[in-house]
């Protein structure tokens, strides 16, 4: 079966050439950026030059005229704003759908994917090929380091008949946290009352040697955290061998983006709330009094 | 018979959630109480979110409003928040002004409430010997030959008192005595020369402090008249039954939130290796709990259906608030008890909700004051002709 | 400018229950409307000359009348129902194709504005194959937009920058979650809903393609992750010591 892998980024496109040559004997990799186009990885490089100035969304025809040559019976991009708008306007010509954020896909193009935010798991196939999928890391669990080639080659720009141009950017500050690859991961949730508070966290965080997450309060209505330390279904699923969550209720929404962690550890003052009934140890107490505390012990 | 809330009345109360969990938690609350006040962002906030304007006159800006939404609203307040606010009062005082006071007064105090969210006056009706007897009340005006009036007297139980600029206080005119009862209101600044405020600390309901207002020899001008001279006492009884349906429905929202609570702590607390749910004497609290909550429910929404008929509701606006503010306490303290002693202690809010229950046995008229005028109507209803 | 926002309703998660056999119970979870749709809403109510209309697919449960007036107390002048079994479940293919039947029988829109995601599926992706569909620029990821003469301008935020693009209408944008919080509907927005008008169409009246792209094999309950549920007390001597010290164990 001859597989796609779409990506942007170098990490996507590594992680996705490893997963999908678990599927596939035949992977190629669509790299719409030059850092996407990692050689050693698929068994070719699809290399797309989007034109000086263009936005990467604009390759939808381009793609589409790829995917009418090259017939991959499945596609797995990587989920970025981009991608989503290239393979979704891909999935409206071919009156197909995309699969998004599949938890597991299967040879056979069956996928599971979370439903409410993982109140429930869906298994659902897509009617055509090719099926499209985006996906992550986690999708593949421990895929074996992708293998290939180092074959490039270029594919030629269609210019679509009409297309938007950025007026301006403003870079965002780069977020120092990738909390998807993370092994020790400590989560602040509406516990925490005021932004100084996070020190104690921090201090804590130090001395587990853990990146600092939260629930999506803290990073969208407070603004204490960026973005990418949101740790949730509309934020980042993590994958560490420890998760302590400060704090935090356990809602399902959050607890999603860490069901994968090895151990999870709970600190709430709510001896009612939920996480201690998804933790493997809880502890029922006031941050402000354990953080420091706790902190100490490790040292 | 139609129980259910229409989609409008559902959807309001969806909104108060949405409204209390955007500007309300136990911390800010709690903070607020032993502040002694709600920050004005957040009276403004329950302005311009429209819950102000319910209840108040269109002709003034309301928006039009039956009296069973009225306390489908001010139930949802009390259970989305488990704490006594002061947006009941405010709607109430907002009303009377609009009734009883002239261009100038109510231009003024609709200004004011439209800026901050709360009446620019606190009430001055009590007196420290004139609660329930209020024809007992000393406080006194006399005419004096300029067409001013000279006001002695004290006043208590005032809410506000200390904070708001005016104070709409209502008094005898020239004679003290208790056979006088000619009652007249004033709107009066606070700044005038001879009046002192000296504050009361109450054990719950704190988000609205009271204070002691002595009044010597206060000058009154004619501008500061409210309403017809000598109707004062008719006037302050007029919106009495809406204002004990209203506690009522305050307090009947704030014990929900404390079933609420205790109901679901019974099913997760284990003692003698089950839930506590499963005990038959917290059955029996959560039974009698829920009785209460469903008689006081019923009656409440059948008084305010009374009232949006034109029916009289003088016996039954009383019949209301002697149960449910009883009622409600009860089922508070029943909460408490459920919670044992980390109800007892601070770490939940069984405490503050009951305490402050307690106040409206009292507040909007006494139980006895209650029982004494069901007690009068059930006798001439029930004599055989 | 004539600004139609598509919505969808979906049953209120937290009343979604488990039942025995580890599948999903909806009977007691009442319609509303996806949460950061709510979002999109109000976002398309704030363009400034905008005239709003809102239209949501979905299957019959979808029409229900308390969540018809709330649609219309949170800024749309008008409402268009699809309410059909048809489209139980549709993925974002078949959503798409009635959406932009739909959007084509109301009227002449300049703009259509989507959440950030649905809810249930949280793909993503409806907005996109409407664009696509109707031959009109799409943006996703929109965090503010400006009105202007026959085009907007608008901030687009990705993983790494905050774009400014001018987008000629008409055209489709996918709001954030968080481009702006939704009003909370007043008494008087919720009295005037009552009164705004509702067409319902059926599948048939729209007669989209409602052939499946993808295929639903099955939803279940996923089963209570085996944690140790190890639960201690730091007002017990000791407790936190122990919790610590299975702490220090998880690290090692």
């Amino acid at each position: 079966m001859k597989a796609w892998v779409i990506a942007q980024n170098e990490k996507a496109a590594r992680e996705l050439a490893a997963g999908v040559r678990t599927l596939a004997d035949q992977v190629q990799l669509v790299a719409l950026t030059d850092a996407a186009a990692v050689t050693g990885v698929a068994d070719e490089v699809l290399k797309v030059a989007v034109p000086a100035g263009a936005m990467v969304e604009s390759s939808v025809d381009t793609i589409a005229a790829l995917v009418d040559a090259q017939s991959p019976e499945m596609i797995v991009a990587e989920p970025t704003a981009a991608i989503k708008v290239v393979i979704g306007r891909l999935a409206a010509r071919r009156g197909t759908a995309v699969v998004t954020d599949a938890v597991k896909i299967n040879a056979d193009g069956t996928a599971e994917v979370m439903y409410f935010g993982g109140v429930g798991h869906r298994t659902v196939k897509p009617a055509a090929t090719p099926a499209i999928y985006t996906a992550s890391a986690a999708t593949f669990g421990d895929a074996p380091a992708a293998t290939g080639t180092d074959t490039v080659t270029e594919v030629a720009w269609v210019e679509p008949a009409s297309a938007l141009t950025v007026k301006s950017t403003e870079q965002l500050p780069k977020a120092d946290v990738d909390l998807t690859a993370a092994k020790r991961i400590v989560g602040v949730g509406r516990g925490i009352a005021a932004e100084e508070d996070l020190q104690m966290v921090r201090d804590l965080c130090g001395k587990m040697g853990a990146e600092l997450g939260c629930s999506r309060p803290v990073a969208e209505a407070e603004g204490w955290l960026p973005r990418e330390a949101y740790i949730g279904v509309s934020g980042v699923v993590t994958n560490p061998d420890v998760y302590l969550a400060l704090g935090i209720s356990g809602q399902m929404q959050h607890m999603v983006g860490v069901s994968n962690a090895k151990t999870i550890f709970a600190i709430n003052k709510d001896k009612t709330a939920p996480i201690f009934n998804q933790a493997d140890y809880g502890l029922v107490g006031d941050i402000y009094d354990v953080v420091p505390k706790l902190a100490e012990k490790l040292q | 018979m139609d129980f259910s809330l229409t989609d409008e009345q559902e959807l309001l109360v969806d909104s108060v959630n949405e409204f209390a969990d955007r500007y309300f938690d136990e911390e800010k609350i709690n903070a607020w109480y032993d502040q002694h006040g709600l920050p004005e962002s957040v009276s403004r906030a329950y302005l311009d979110a429209g819950f102000g304007y319910m209840g108040i006159p269109e002709e003034y800006g309301g928006v039009p409003c039956d009296k069973v939404t009225l306390g489908v609203l001010t139930e949802a307040v009390g259970h989305a928040t488990g704490a006594v606010m002061p947006f009941l009062n405010n709607t109430l005082a907002m009303v009377d002004m609009l009734d009883m006071g002239n261009e100038d007064q109510v231009k003024m105090c609709l200004d004011a409430y439209e800026h901050t969210g709360h009446p620019i006056f606190s009430l001055g009706f009590s007196e420290p010997a004139a609660g329930s007897d209020n024809a007992a009340m000393t406080s006194v005006t006399r005419e004096q030959a300029d067409g001013s009036f000279i006001l002695s007297g004290q006043k208590t139980w005032v809410t506000e008192g200390e904070k708001l600029p005016y104070c709409l206080i209502v008094a005898k005119e020239e004679d003290p005595d208790r056979k006088n009862r000619d009652m007249t209101m004033w709107l009066v600044p606070m700044n005038l020369d001879g009046i002192k405020t000296a504050p009361l600390v109450k054990i719950g309901q704190t988000i609205m402090p009271f204070c002691e207002l002595y009044l010597d020899n206060v000058k009154l001008t004619p501008d500061m008249l409210v309403g017809e001279r000598k109707a004062g006492f008719m006037n302050m009884m007029k919106n009495f039954e809406m204002e004990r349906a209203l506690i009522v429905a305050q307090g009947l929202g704030m014990a929900q939130a404390a079933m609420d609570d205790a109901a679901a702590y019974a099913t997760e607390r284990i003692t003698f290796g089950m839930p506590i749910a499963r005990q038959e004497m917290i059955m029996y609290h959560l039974t009698e709990m829920e009785a209460k909550l469903q008689n006081t429910r019923s009656l409440l929404y059948k008084v305010l259906w009374m009232m949006d008929q034109g029916k009289s509701t003088q016996m039954e606006s009383a019949l209301l608030k002697y149960y449910g503010a009883k009622a409600c306490t009860e089922v508070a303290s029943d909460a408490l008890q459920i919670y044992a002693g980390l109800g007892y202690t601070t770490e939940t809010r069984l405490g503050r909700i009951w305490k402050d229950l307690r106040g409206n046995q009292i507040a909007g008229g006494t139980d006895e004051i209650m029982v004494y005028i069901c007690g009068r109507q059930l006798a001439k209803r029930y004599a055989r002709k | 400018m004539e600004v139609l926002v598509s919505l969808k309703i979906v049953p209120d998660d937290q009343d979604i229950q488990t039942t025995a056999d580890g599948k999903l119970d909806f009977s007691i979870a009442k319609p509303v409307i996806s949460s950061y749709d709510q979002n999109a809403i109000e976002a398309a109510a704030q363009i400034e000359g905008a005239n709003v209309s809102a239209i949501t697919v979905g299957p019959a449960s979808i029409n229900d009348t308390k969540q018809r007036k709330n649609i219309l107390a949170r800024g749309p002048k008008q409402l268009f129902m699809v309410a059909d079994d048809t489209f139980q479940d549709a993925d974002a293919n078949v959503t798409a194709k009635a959406i932009v039947a739909g959007a084509q029988k109301a009227g002449n829109f300049d703009l259509i504005v989507f959440g950030a995601g649905s809810a249930d599926t949280y793909a993503q992706q409806v907005g996109i194959q409407v664009g696509e569909l109707l031959g009109w620029p799409v943006v996703n990821g929109v965090s503010k937009i400006t009105a202007g003469e026959g085009s907007i301008t608008v901030e687009r935020t990705t993983e790494t920058e905050v774009q400014t693009i001018d987008v000629p209408l008409p055209a489709v944008v996918a709001v954030t979650s968080d481009i702006v919080e939704p009003r909370i509907p007043s008494m008087r927005d919720i009295l005037k809903a009552g009164k705004l008008p509702v067409t319902e169409w059926t599948a048939a009246d729209l007669g989209s393609d409602t052939t499946k792209a993808i295929d639903i094999i099955e939803t279940v309950a996923p089963a209570p992750a085996d944690r140790k549920r190890e639960v201690f007390d730091a007002s017990v001597d000791g407790d936190i010591d122990k919790f610590a010290a299975a702490l220090a164990e998880a690290l090692r």
